[in-house]
């Protein structure tokens, strides 16, 4: 890998970068980006998402990263080809998303006319009534009138046309609504076997796991990772440890003395940073 | 009541968060399906859900079944017979057979 710092250019499979201006994030960050001008090195994959930058205050997800780590020494579980096939039946389902706020907003704007031009229609014949009661010249309210009543049926029509599309627009959404249900059954499928998966992979790595502990420069007690209740840190070292990583782990505030040893211990292009 | 349906993950879990976050609204939950108090902020936070997650989110509004107002009166009345029918066993079609009571087929037809 070659890192660009401050005073030059690094290159290199274990760099120590403890004495120069670099924010392990940054490092990371250039690390995961093709683009970055700063670190040119083997991309990272999976298991670098999980335990690419190890510092002693990371949070870690164990059955996660073991499972990422596993699968990048080349184990598979025994749910993986029903994991694939349910990805597959997954991604093949591709509902239709209606957009009905316009079929609402349409249906109720030609509710909202109808009733206000009845009550107008209501109100000018009333006022005709009581002008032709009090004989009174009648023609100009009667225009009104004829106009408002006009008005009135094409805004039923509307309204009538509204509500129809309203509905066939919800029928359409129902029917997609079917997919949805049926592709979220199957979400929840797989989330089972991935689940299953994990444990698998907590079982199937579990002696490895404990070895990675014990070889480390590290306080922690080695146990199996269902029983292992110390620091995240040491768990995400002896994951990098056990995994096949090609990108460089950025380790701040490591155990290690040296970034020899660190590239040695974790099996992988390294570099020292600190917090 | 607002009937709120969740039709991903995703939008299941902030209904869940939502329940949590406002059970004064949140009056029921079944899994990916609540119903929401009647009130603005009830609307409001069915929808924003909808806003946020869109056609996985399906909004309704409920309202109490009043049988004597919304369902004819052969079908109220099968169903109380065949509900309080003395031998339990007995399935609709052979127990509607030879009497008054409307067939499946007739009910299924029958729109309210």
């Amino acid at each position: 890998m070659r890192v660009r710092t401050t005073d030059g250019d690094r290159v290199g499979q274990a760099l120590d970068l403890r004495d120069e201006a670099v924010e392990p994030t940054r490092l990371v960050e250039s690390i995961r980006d093709p683009e970055s001008p700063v670190v040119s090195a083997a991309r990272p994959g999976a298991v670098h998402e999980r335990v690419g930058l190890l510092h002693p205050d990371m949070d870690l997800d164990i059955r996660g990263a073991l499972a990422v780590a596993g699968r990048s020494i080349g184990l598979e579980a025994p749910q993986a080809t029903a994991i694939a096939s349910l990805n597959r039946r997954i991604e093949a389902i591709d509902p239709d998303a209606p957009d009905l706020r316009a079929a609402r907003r349409r249906a109720a704007t030609a509710g909202e006319e109808v009733v206000s031009l009845k009550e107008r229609v209501e109100r000018t014949s009333g006022r005709l009534t009581e002008r032709r009661a009090a004989d009174q010249p009648t023609e100009e309210l009667e225009a009104k009138l004829a106009d408002l009543t006009q008005r009135l049926t094409e805004a039923e029509t509307e309204a009538i046309a509204a509500r129809q599309a309203l509905s066939q627009a919800q029928a359409a959404a129902a029917t997609a609504r079917d997919e949805r249900e049926r592709r979220l059954a199957l979400v929840d499928r797989r989330e089972n076997r991935r689940r299953e998966a994990r444990a698998w992979f907590l079982e199937a790595l579990s002696e490895r796991f404990e070895q990675a502990l014990a070889a480390l420069p590290i306080e922690a007690t080695p146990a199996p990772p269902s029983s292992y209740d110390g620091p995240p840190f040491a768990a995400a070292l002896a994951i990098a440890r056990l995994g096949a990583i090609d990108a460089p782990l950025v380790v701040a505030d490591g155990p290690f003395e040296t970034p020899i040893e660190a590239r040695g211990a974790l099996d992988a292009p390294v570099i020292l940073t600190r917090l | 009541m607002l009937l709120v349906i969740a039709y991903s993950s995703a939008a299941r879990q902030k209904l869940r968060n939502t329940e949590r976050a406002y059970p004064e609204v949140v009056r029921r939950r079944f899994g990916r399906v609540g119903l929401f108090r009647e009130t603005a902020l009830g609307a409001f936070l069915a929808l924003r859900l909808r806003e946020r997650y869109g056609a996985d989110v399906q909004l309704a509004r409920t309202e109490p079944l009043n049988e004597f107002d919304d369902v004819p009166e052969p079908v109220r009345e099968a169903a109380v017979a065949y509900a309080n029918r003395d031998s339990p066993a007995t399935p609709y079609p052979k127990f509607a057979a030879g009497t008054d009571h409307p067939s499946v087929d007739a009910l299924r037809e029958q729109e309210l």
